[in-house]
């Protein structure tokens, strides 16, 4: 019997957003696990539907970490999407 | 507000400077809540203060208003024939526009200066805003209603708006008229204008607050009976220090002489009227006063700003013959700058002595500001700052600058208690001594009867930023000066809070401007870098996890950002460079201290060992570097410093960062203005909520005209001569930290002060490994108004999953 199971290869920017994602994946951030192996430092490879969500994802973490004056706290300027 | 400005606000109370451990620190927060004049500060002035914004903004909202915010009054306002050479422009919700290229900018900037408040003043565009404090501090200093309003509309490209002449009318026609006098230790509310008088002894919080029940109130002879007749005398203008040493302003010498023939004349013909008024204002004829009772000055201060009669605080100290002279003059060698000059002007500007505020720039002479003030007024003078390290540099600079008798200087601190003789000229104190309430140990008691009961001609209120209200009600409450002048280089608080000091102490006279200052040199020039620094996986994993305060330690100790120091500390060294590390977390500070292997300096580090490593800091060559815990971050003087490096700092407070820039301001004796010749790194470390407070630090800065320069790569991974190079070397610093415990990550509550210069103007090399950019501030969308900003090349500012 042969599983085959659709994924994605992630490449990382750099270690730490890997462990972004690790840890999205430990604490059930999308409501399940998605990693499906650990290659490296930088690659992961995960299931194939989750790409949108995880985008999300970072995009609320960039979000968080960025300074608007006019919209208060939250969403910056400062994201960029490619 | 979100949970994160709370904890902020919360966050900046703890910090200050007055509370040395959390309990107390807590104690003062819920009293501070509890005060009820406190809190219905703001909510009094949204009550009486016509408000430039609630009020004129109806016709801003007429405006159509495109896709970025932009506001199209094309529609409100029409273009004057010859607006190219007019250099302002004014909007319907009071914001003023100033094109700093302009041919009279020098004018118009003076002019705004005195009548709005300094929003941002970058490079090419300044905007002010309007406000009923700034009108009130307009007219204080004598303008008159009629003036502003047709000035302004010289000055205007365009037609002012009638709501703004409105709001100018309102603010200002009933503004000035009141004054209040402190004479022979009591205090008086005098008017020139019968009406006005009239109007306020009808009031019944005037009258609850009025000391000597008169008769009754019937025509203007008898209620009024104390009919004083005010001195028709004309003064001639003060001058200050020996020499007018006359630079041409303190941003003039860049303007060009060439470009006059564009201007139109109405604008110099009335630019002469307004300099000949500054001078005097003095016509007077009868003046009707009465007393009133002290327990109610306040009430009655804010009964007068609810009634449109704001009072306004002036002393003639020329004619005060109750009070002694004191022997006190400038020192025939010093030589006041001529921004220094100008504030004092404002202060003394029609011959008597105003209360307010003098805004200048770390670094740009302020104590030299307030002992010019002292020897001008020559009263009994007290001074109150922020720590007995500025008690000592206020005393040495009084010995500097004037000829003073050293043994008429009185100390009065927890460590340094000088007697005190009838004869004292001048006390220097700190705020938490003045305003303890505890029970006093019986020579401190001596001292503070001493301090009550003089009265003092001035009060000079070092760091006028950083007093919180109710420590500085009590000041007020226990000393009597008939002149409070308040001394700060940021007039920002994250609380609202700073509003309170316009009736504590009165308007803002003068603000300087930052970036004029640095081009004459008065202030090092100063390249502010951001450099960004990755996360460990290691570390950043653990930041992701720990939900409680000991977050912080994580992104702090990040190997990354100790490389990144590291690096940055030795280029300097290299250079003969002074570099001062700041970080707040006490933590953080020993641990690099120890791995970098330099002397630091903490809340627990005792005097003596300050000074002992601040004296090698100063003079011996091998100590180019130390670290510093927020004790550093405004008083004590270190003029040779020219780097600084943040590693770690208290959320988002643009004050502290602008009081950190600070240390490195002082100007160097040969400084060139066109390099660079101190630099300011904050290391932050990515993805963190470090990004989120570094920016919000910064808006001080850049809306004084700096810009930070983002580093976003060192390119460093490689180097063999730093430390924490191998992965063993990071996964036992990560278990040093994981071993610290939540309260190893809080700040310390102390503080002292310092503050420097720089030292040679080597500029900075960038290795080629390094990308660079420039990128625009991301709070501004009126970036079309400011600087051009160039990008050099594209940050990447993270590279998302590809796939």
């Amino acid at each position: 019997m042969v599983n085959v199971v659709k994924g994605v290869l992630l490449k990382c920017s750099d270690a730490a957003m890997k462990q972004f994602i690790k840890h999205l994946d430990e604490t059930n951030a999308l409501g399940r696990k998605f990693i499906l192996h650990d290659l490296d430092d930088i690659h992961l490879f995960v299931s194939g539907d989750v790409s949108r969500a995880l985008q999300q994802k970072l995009d609320e973490l960039m979000d968080r970490n960025s300074y608007s004056e006019y919209s208060g706290d939250a969403a910056g300027p400062r994201v960029r999407k490619e | 507000m979100s949970r994160r400005q709370k904890r902020e606000r919360a966050k900046e109370y703890g910090s200050s400077y007055f509370q040395p451990d959390a309990k107390r620190a807590s104690r003062e927060g819920s009293a501070r809540e509890d005060t009820p004049a406190y809190n219905d500060g703001p909510t009094t002035d949204k009550l009486v203060i016509p408000n430039a914004a609630s009020k004129t903004g109806d016709s801003a909202v007429v405006a159509p208003t495109d896709e970025f915010g932009a506001k199209d009054y094309t529609n409100i306002l029409s273009l004057k024939l010859d607006h190219s050479s007019r250099p302002i422009w004014v909007a319907p919700d009071g914001h003023i526009f100033l094109e700093a290229f302009s041919p009279v900018y020098k004018h118009a900037r003076d002019f705004l200066i005195a009548i709005a408040e300094p929003i941002c003043r970058p490079q090419h565009i300044h905007e002010f805003k309007l406000t009923a404090y700034s009108l009130y501090a307009a007219v204080s200093v004598g303008l008159q209603t009629n003036d502003i309003v047709e000035y302004l509309k010289r000055l205007s490209k365009t037609t002012i708006p009638d709501g703004i002449i409105k709001f100018i009318e309102d603010c200002t026609l009933s503004y000035g008229k009141v004054k209040l006098v402190l004479k022979h230790n009591r205090y008086y509310v005098e008017s020139a204008f019968p009406e006005v008088m009239q109007t306020l002894l009808k009031d019944p919080v005037v009258q609850q607050a009025r000391l000597v029940p008169d008769e009754e109130e019937k025509e203007e002879s008898d209620p009024m009976t104390s009919l004083l007749v005010g001195d028709t005398t004309k003064k001639p203008p003060l001058l200050f220090g020996a020499k007018k040493k006359d630079q041409g302003g303190d941003g003039g010498s860049q303007e060009s002489e060439g470009a006059q023939p564009s201007v139109p004349s109405d604008l110099y013909d009335y630019l002469e009227k307004m300099d000949m008024e500054e001078e005097e204002t003095e016509e007077e004829a009868k003046t009707w006063s009465f007393e009133i009772n002290q327990e109610y000055l306040e009430t009655l201060q804010r009964r007068c700003i609810e009634m449109e009669y704001p009072l306004l605080a002036e002393y003639d100290f020329r004619n005060d013959t109750h009070n002694p002279d004191i022997v006190i003059d400038l020192k025939p060698t010093t030589i006041l700058r001529p921004y220094q000059e100008k504030s004092l002007r404002k202060m003394f500007g029609n011959g008597r002595a105003r209360s307010g505020v003098i805004v200048l720039p770390c670094g740009a002479g302020k104590t030299l500001v307030g002992v010019t003030a002292a020897c001008t007024i020559r009263k009994r003078c007290l001074i109150l700052c922020t720590s007995a390290v500025a008690v000592e540099q206020w005393r040495s600079q009084f010995k500097l600058w004037s000829t003073i008798d050293e043994r008429l200087v009185c100390r009065f601190t927890s460590d340094a208690k000088d007697k005190p003789s009838p004869n004292t000229a001048v006390a220097i104190s700190t705020y938490a001594m003045v305003a303890y309430t505890q029970k006093r140990a019986w020579d401190s008691q001596q001292m503070m009867n001493f301090l009550q009961q003089q009265e003092w001609g001035l009060m000079i209120l070092d760091e006028v930023q950083t007093i919180p209200a109710d420590k500085f009600r009590r000041t007020l409450a226990v000393v009597q000066a008939h002149t409070k002048l308040g001394l700060t280089a940021t007039l920002v608080r994250e609380d609202d809070k700073i509003q309170d000091l316009n009736f504590l102490i009165g308007p803002k006279l003068y603000e300087a401007n930052w970036m004029e200052l640095q081009n004459n040199g008065f202030i090092a020039k100063v390249q502010c870098a951001e450099v960004w620094c990755p996360m460990t996986p290691e570390f950043y994993s653990e930041y992701l996890k720990i939900k409680t305060r000991r977050k912080k330690l994580l992104y702090v100790m990040n190997p990354n950002k100790f490389r990144a120091c590291q690096f940055l500390m030795k280029h300097h060294e290299q250079r003969n460079d002074k570099i001062i590390i700041f970080s707040d977390v006490v933590f953080s500070l020993r641990t690099y201290a120890k791995r970098l292997n330099k002397p630091f300096i903490d809340g627990q580090t005792n005097q003596q060992e300050r000074m002992k490593v601040l004296q090698n800091f100063k003079h011996n060559p091998l100590i180019n570097t130390i670290l510093i815990s927020k004790v550093g971050d405004n008083s004590f003087d270190l003029p040779d410093a020219n780097v600084l490096i943040q590693i770690s700092a208290h959320g988002g407070s643009r004050r502290q960062e602008a009081q950190r820039l600070g240390r490195i301001l002082r100007a160097k004796k040969d400084s060139v203005a066109e390099e660079y010749n101190a630099f300011f790194y904050t290391l932050v470390s990515q993805d963190t909520e470090e990004m989120h407070f570094s920016t919000k630090r910064q808006r001080f800065l850049v809306n004084q005209g700096y810009s930070f320069k983002v580093v976003s790569k060192l390119g460093i991974e490689d180097e063999p001569s730093l430390s924490l190079s191998t992965k063993k070397e990071q996964a036992e610093l990560l278990q040093e930290v994981l071993s610290a415990s939540d309260t190893d990550a809080d700040e310390e509550g102390t503080a002292g002060k310092q503050g420097f210069v720089s030292k040679r103007s080597v500029p900075i090399s960038i290795p080629h490994n390094y990308i660079v950019c420039i990128i625009q501030p991301p709070w501004s969308t009126r970036s079309s108004l400011h600087s051009t900003v160039v990008c050099l090349e594209k940050c990447i500012y993270i590279q998302r999953v590809a796939h």
